[in-house]
């Protein structure tokens, strides 16, 4: 039966496998998928399964799930971000860099990663920090990256975010939650070098009056997640009268905003959805 | 022979072709539905023949491609309800119905319908043994011992002790 045996799991289109395996976590993608079959093992090292570090969540209807899971869920604690190490970072400063170098290895040498995150097993556990060695990986190896998450990292120097920066030009997403790199210096830098930037995400402490730089440097922001931070009033309403093509909004969780209610009111007969509490 | 001024988009009247599986039943599609098809699309603009033959896809599979294929080209559908019916497209099918899902979609190049698919695989296949995938994919293990502690080698950063589940 010429069909039955051209149409086994393990003699599919090399193609059409590598395209189910850029949809699985990057556990399953290096942990077990390889170790099924010489034909499984071979499909896994095509560069297309290695573009991203996460689930290739891109479906081709509708808003894009990739923004999508930029906006809401790029915390690595949530399930669609699984980890292969559950949050724990190794001692070990260098195995974070041989991660994500295996990584470049079989993204094509590193032109076909497009999203890399943070995941705490990329960084250590005292020791010396490494996350000027990750960066410097990046900036020399990922020229079409377009989603860089920041999450989880502390110790990185300016001058190696802005080697990032600068050779990562076609940075779309960036997100600064849970990190220090959310300052004048690296923003400006951002807007001049990257004009694609389409999103930006960040938790924590906001200077005030902070979103006149944001407007200034990034006026065709279109997403835009500062929920968990110490927003206030004035820079709500700055923001929502101030970007023009903003379509989404998310400022759940900050308690610094009082009188509020009226701004999003108001807004959301423009930016498509503003989430709130 | 269509002449390169004639071959406007093909989309812009309300044309049927018809397609035959490899078991030799024939389908009536609206060529707006077809199109969707990379493969099918490229057909249809090299040639006049409205009779596409499909060497390679049985009756059943056909059908549920072209299916998949009509309810995409409603323009009336909202991208939500076509996100729903594409949930509903891949749930509780057996593997094997997958497989040729896969394959068909490998040669009509459908985007939607290959991520649809490709996404449902990897759900399957989520935080499995390496022991479960075999088995229910009837594949067999083709490395030697020796291979295998190769490759587990070169791929030791991606080693830790894991909670896979075997069910």
């Amino acid at each position: 039966m010429e069909m039955h045996q051209k149409s086994q799991w393990d003699a599919l289109p090399n193609l059409a496998l590598a395209n189910i395996f850029s949809k699985t976590s990057i556990t399953d993608r290096s942990h077990s998928i390889p170790f099924v079959c010489k034909s499984w093992a071979h499909a896994a090292r095509h560069p297309h399964c290695w573009a991203s570090m996460v689930a290739e969540d891109h479906s081709p209807i509708g808003n894009s799930a990739a923004d999508h899971a930029f906006a809401i869920d790029s915390n690595p604690n949530r399930v669609d971000f699984v980890d292969p190490y559950d949050g724990r970072r190794s001692p070990c400063p260098h195995r974070g860099v041989a991660s994500l170098q295996g990584l470049i290895g079989r993204a094509d040498g590193g032109a076909a990663v497009t999203s890399v995150y943070f995941f705490p097993f990329l960084t250590s556990d005292g020791g010396i920090a490494n996350d000027d060695a990750i960066l410097s990986l990046i900036a020399k190896h990922c020229p079409n990256l377009k989603h860089l998450s920041f999450h989880g990292s502390h110790n990185a120097s300016h001058e190696a975010i802005l080697e990032v920066i600068h050779n990562c030009r076609k940075l779309e997403l960036v997100d600064f939650s849970d990190s220090p790199y959310f300052n004048s210096v690296i923003l400006g830098e951002l807007s001049c070098c990257c004009p694609n930037i389409r999103g930006i995400r960040r938790n924590g402490y906001l200077e005030p009056l902070f979103s006149n730089a944001l407007i200034t440097g990034f006026p065709r922001l279109r997403i835009l997640n500062i929920s968990n931070s110490t927003v206030v009033d004035k820079d709500l309403l700055a923001i929502v009268t101030g970007f023009k093509d903003l379509c989404y909004l998310d400022v759940t969780g900050c308690h610094q905003l009082m009188c509020y209610m009226h701004i999003i009111k108001v807004a959301s007969a423009r930016i498509g959805k503003i989430l709130y509490d | 022979m269509v002449t390169t001024d004639e071959k406007g988009p093909l989309t812009a009247k309300k044309k049927s072709v018809i397609i035959r599986s490899c078991d030799g039943d024939e389908f009536l599609v609206s060529e707006s539905a077809a199109v969707l098809s990379t493969s099918l699309k490229k057909i249809l603009e090299e040639k006049e023949d409205r009779l596409i033959h499909l060497s390679d896809i049985d009756n059943k599979t056909l059908a549920m491609v072209i299916a998949y294929l009509s309810t995409h080209a409603d323009d009336g559908l909202s991208d939500d309800l076509k996100r729903s019916f594409d949930q509903e497209f891949v749930s509780g099918k057996e593997f094997d119905v997958l497989k040729y899902l896969v394959l068909a979609t490998d040669t009509l190049q459908v985007t939607c319908l290959c991520y649809t698919v490709a996404k449902k695989m990897a759900d399957i296949m989520k935080n499995k043994l390496v022991e479960w995938v075999r088995r229910e994919f009837d594949i067999q293990n083709d490395y030697t011992p020796e291979a295998e502690a190769e490759i587990r080698r070169l791929d030791a950063w991606a080693w830790d002790d894991r909670q896979l589940e075997d069910d």
